[in-house]
């Protein structure tokens, strides 16, 4: 997995790159608890995450959670492969995906 | 070759001693041929200029000496020919008074050789050939009978001479000639005569006679040489006498050896090769001590300054030209040096020739004498040269050997603490950890055993860490493994075998624990409850939240199913997980309860996968409608919607977690939902759930290939048979 991180202002894109699973999931757990101090624009962009296992919800689930109170989150070019687990799990009406 | 460090060191230390020495004795002994060289070529060059200024000296002392040899015998023969003039001019006044004065003499009668032999120092007369002729008058006799008296003059001059053939006399303007003879080879018997001598002699056509005439004055005439005088050759001097008028009335003369002379001029040549010669107003050679054909005497009127030879023309017109001078000159084919001097009172000139060969070789010996001194000087300095060269070798050669025990001995002490060092290191490495090496040298060696002893201090801290982190690591191992075991016998394992519903689940455990489980537990007598869940992460957390999920679930449908309905028991079960959850755990459930009196299947799927329902009816199976809830755990108080579907007989069920569809292969290619329902179809779900377990599992593995497991896989299956 890679993560790509653009800050621009109070806005934070995130592009996640190939699979978010149990293994590589704390490195971007890791990584957000730095990096959302003061964003208010929270976006991942998974145009390139190829699969999701919830390990990675529950990573996608503690940024909701902290974004709920500073700001908001939303999710842009979700695959289909993901978007079949955000759908199966819920998560998909839970969260905000353009 | 492999060299131990003390010879490489003995090497290395030898190396750039040797090659310092070879420098030091290259750059000296390049030095000391330098040097040598230089002194060589100054001393040849030196020779050499020194030869030559010898050579020049020597031959420019020789010239000199030999110009004041030839002019102090030029002044010498001057000298004597000054005498001899002295002599001329003492006769011609004497007979000039006796002219002018004829009557102050009695007459005396002279020998007559005709009528009377003439003796050793006698005076005789000739009268001539005009006498003989004409007749002798009274008045000729008479006057020739005054002139007699000179003979009390000629025989004491002639006894001067007396030793030598010579002669002093007088010819008369009559032709008459008298004469002093002396013959001291045979002085007791008579002058021989021959007739014409006594009759038909007239001295006026003598040479000496005429050249005292023209010149009028005291006159030296050449040489000539008389038969009578064997090698040496005779000059004479004449003058003219007058009478009383001042009218020329006779000449006088004498014949004077020339031994005296020659003796000089001999005795003047230089070496045994040189010569001296005299040569008159004419380039004529007058005398000379040696045979020469170019320098040949006057006897042909041989004019020198007509010799083909331009340097001894060229000489011969400075001495007639009354010059002093040196000149190399060549005669007869060989160089000589002609130095020459004038004699001014006659016009003639002296000279002495000396071979250059003698004089180069003088010049030459002084030469060789300095060559030798700087050949001397050469070898000596080749001498000391190879003494010091011979000394330069022995002391680099002592310098070798003491470089050689000393670097030996350099290297053998820098040697010894690696020794100790790889002894000590050795007892370390056999095990002895509390082995200390003990090296004081105070360089980087004792830097290395500090290091070492540093090294074995950490070696044992570490090996006691190591020791502590793996009774650590296996007590995990050990906690996990109970997790793991813990977690595997709260899934339950005894199926009920009966008639109306067949169960059979089976779990496959991922390396880590993982977070499936699966229930099944009878509510009441009719109902049966079934759960398939899958917790997120993997590992102790997750396991201890699927005991904690397991345990909710179970007791909230116990107490509140028959009572709420199942979305409430989920909904409970959700707000209890919820509680004190801040890690954000969730569970994805499937669960669902059976009648198993009406068949009917009531279920509510928290966000995990859609369970497989097979219709026996129509042999077909296809994923069971299921709306999409929540996971449990993150989110309290939202609601869950219960779905209902009622089961033929023969119809079954099939749960699963993403274990199965996520399935990875070595090319990270998922198994996918869409296989599983292709192979259920293909499959024959009306088998035993023993068999179709194991078929499932058995496509799943096909594709997982040689890839590790990485997810549990669960798979729950569940065949109604309805209430007979």
């Amino acid at each position: 997995m890679e993560i790509q991180k653009e800050l621009n202002g109070n806005a934070l894109t995130i592009k996640v790159i190939g699979r978010l699973d149990a293994a590589s999931a704390p490195e971007l757990s890791k990584e957000l608890t730095s990096a959302l101090d003061g964003v208010t624009d929270l976006t991942f962009d998974f145009a390139e995450l190829k699969y999701i296992a919830s390990a990675g919800l529950r990573v996608l689930l503690v940024a909701q959670k902290r974004m709920n109170k500073q700001g908001s989150m939303k999710l842009v070019h979700v695959s289909e492969a993901v978007m079949e687990v955000l759908d199966m799990t819920g998560f998909a009406n839970l969260m905000t995906i353009a | 070759m492999k060299w131990n460090i003390q010879k490489r060191l003995l090497v290395l230390v030898l190396a750039a001693g040797i090659l310092s020495f070879l420098a030091m004795s290259g750059l000296s002994f390049y030095g000391m041929n330098v040097t040598r060289n230089e002194m060589k070529s100054l001393g040849e060059e030196l020779g050499k200029a020194g030869a030559n200024f010898t050579e020049t000296l020597v031959t420019y002392q020789i010239k000199q000496t030999l110009g004041e040899l030839a002019e102090s015998r030029a002044d010498f023969i001057e000298q004597k020919l000054g005498f001899i003039r002295s002599d001329i001019e003492i006769l011609s006044r004497t007979m000039t008074k006796i002219a002018s004065n004829p009557n102050d003499y009695k007459p005396i009668k002279l020998i007559n050789p005709q009528v009377e032999p003439v003796y050793n120092i006698q005076t005789y007369m000739t009268y001539g050939p005009d006498i003989k002729r004409d007749g002798l008058t009274p008045e000729v006799e008479r006057e020739l009978a005054i002139i007699g008296n000179i003979r009390l003059v000629l025989e004491p001059l002639e006894r001067l001479f007396s030793e030598y053939t010579s002669s002093v006399y007088i010819g008369t303007k009559h032709g008459c000639f008298i004469c002093c003879p002396s013959f001291p080879d045979k002085p007791n018997e008579p002058k021989p005569f021959t007739e014409s001598e006594i009759l038909d002699y007239d001295p006026r056509t003598r040479p000496w006679y005429k050249l005292a005439v023209s010149a009028n004055a005291p006159a030296f005439f050449d040489l000539y040489t008389h038969a009578n005088l064997g090698k040496y050759q005779r000059f004479g001097c004449s003058a003219p006498y007058y009478d009383r008028n001042g009218n020329i009335a006779g000449v006088v003369g004498m014949d004077v050896p020339n031994i005296d002379i020659y003796k000089s001029i001999d005795d003047t040549a230089v070496g045994a090769n040189g010569f001296s010669l005299v040569m008159n107003k004419n380039g004529e050679i007058i005398f000379a001590s040696r045979e020469s054909e170019d320098l040949r005497s006057n006897e042909n009127k041989y004019d020198v300054r007509t010799n083909p030879q331009k340097s001894l023309a060229d000489a011969a017109k400075k001495m007639v030209d009354g010059e002093n001078g040196i000149l190399p000159v060549i005669v007869d084919g060989e160089e000589y040096f002609i130095a020459f001097a004038p004699m001014k009172s006659i016009g003639w000139s002296f000279a002495t020739l000396t071979p250059r060969k003698d004089i180069v070789a003088a010049a030459e010996d002084s030469r060789k004498y300095f060559l030798a001194q700087i050949d001397g000087f050469t070898s000596r300095l080749q001498n000391e040269y190879l003494f010091v060269t011979f000394l330069a070798a022995l002391i680099v050669m002592a310098l070798l050997y003491l470089l050689f025990t000393a670097s030996n001995n350099l290297s053998r002490r820098l040697v010894r603490p690696i020794h100790v060092l790889s002894n000590g290191v050795r007892e370390i490495a056999q095990g002895n950890l509390d082995k200390k090496l003990d090296i004081r040298t105070g360089d980087e060696i004792e830097h290395l055993a500090t290091c070492f002893n540093a090294m074995t201090v950490e070696l044992k801290n570490y090996m006691a860490n190591l020791t502590k982190v793996t009774a650590e690591k296996e007590r995990i191992a050990t906690e996990l493994d109970v997790a793991s075991e813990i977690q595997r016998g709260m899934l339950p394992k005894d199926f009920p075998a009966r008639e109306d519903v067949e169960l059979l689940a089976t779990m496959t455990p991922a390396k880590e624990v993982g977070g499936d489980f699966y229930d099944f537990y009878f509510i009441d007598e009719t109902h049966l409850a079934i759960t398939v869940a899958d917790v997120s992460g993997k590992g102790i957390s997750a396991a201890l939240f699927m005991v904690i999920s397991k345990t909710v679930l179970n007791n909230f449908a116990m107490s509140m199913h028959n009572r709420d309905g199942l979305a409430e028991v989920v909904a409970a079960a959700n707000d209890k997980l919820c509680a004190n959850n801040d890690a954000m755990m969730f569970v994805t459930v499937f669960i669902g309860v059976l009648d198993l009196q009406s068949g009917e299947f009531v279920y509510v799927n928290a966000g995990h996968n859609p369970p497989v329902i097979y219709r026996a009816e129509e042999n077909r199976c296809d994923f069971l409608d299921v709306k999409k809830n929540f996971v449990l755990g993150p989110m309290d108080g939202i609601p869950f919607v219960e779905q209902r579907i009622t089961f033929q007989r023969g119809d079954l069920i099939f749960l699963y977690t993403d274990g199965v569809t996520e399935a990875l292969n070595v090319r990270d290619e998922e198994y996918l939902p869409e296989r599983l329902i292709n192979f259920m179809n293909s499959t024959d779900c009306r088998a035993d759930l023993q068999t179709l377990l194991k078929n499932v599992r058995g496509d799943v593995s096909k594709h997982v290939g040689d890839a590790e497991q990485s997810d549990d896989i669960t798979m729950f299956a569940l065949r109604f048979n309805g209430n007979k």
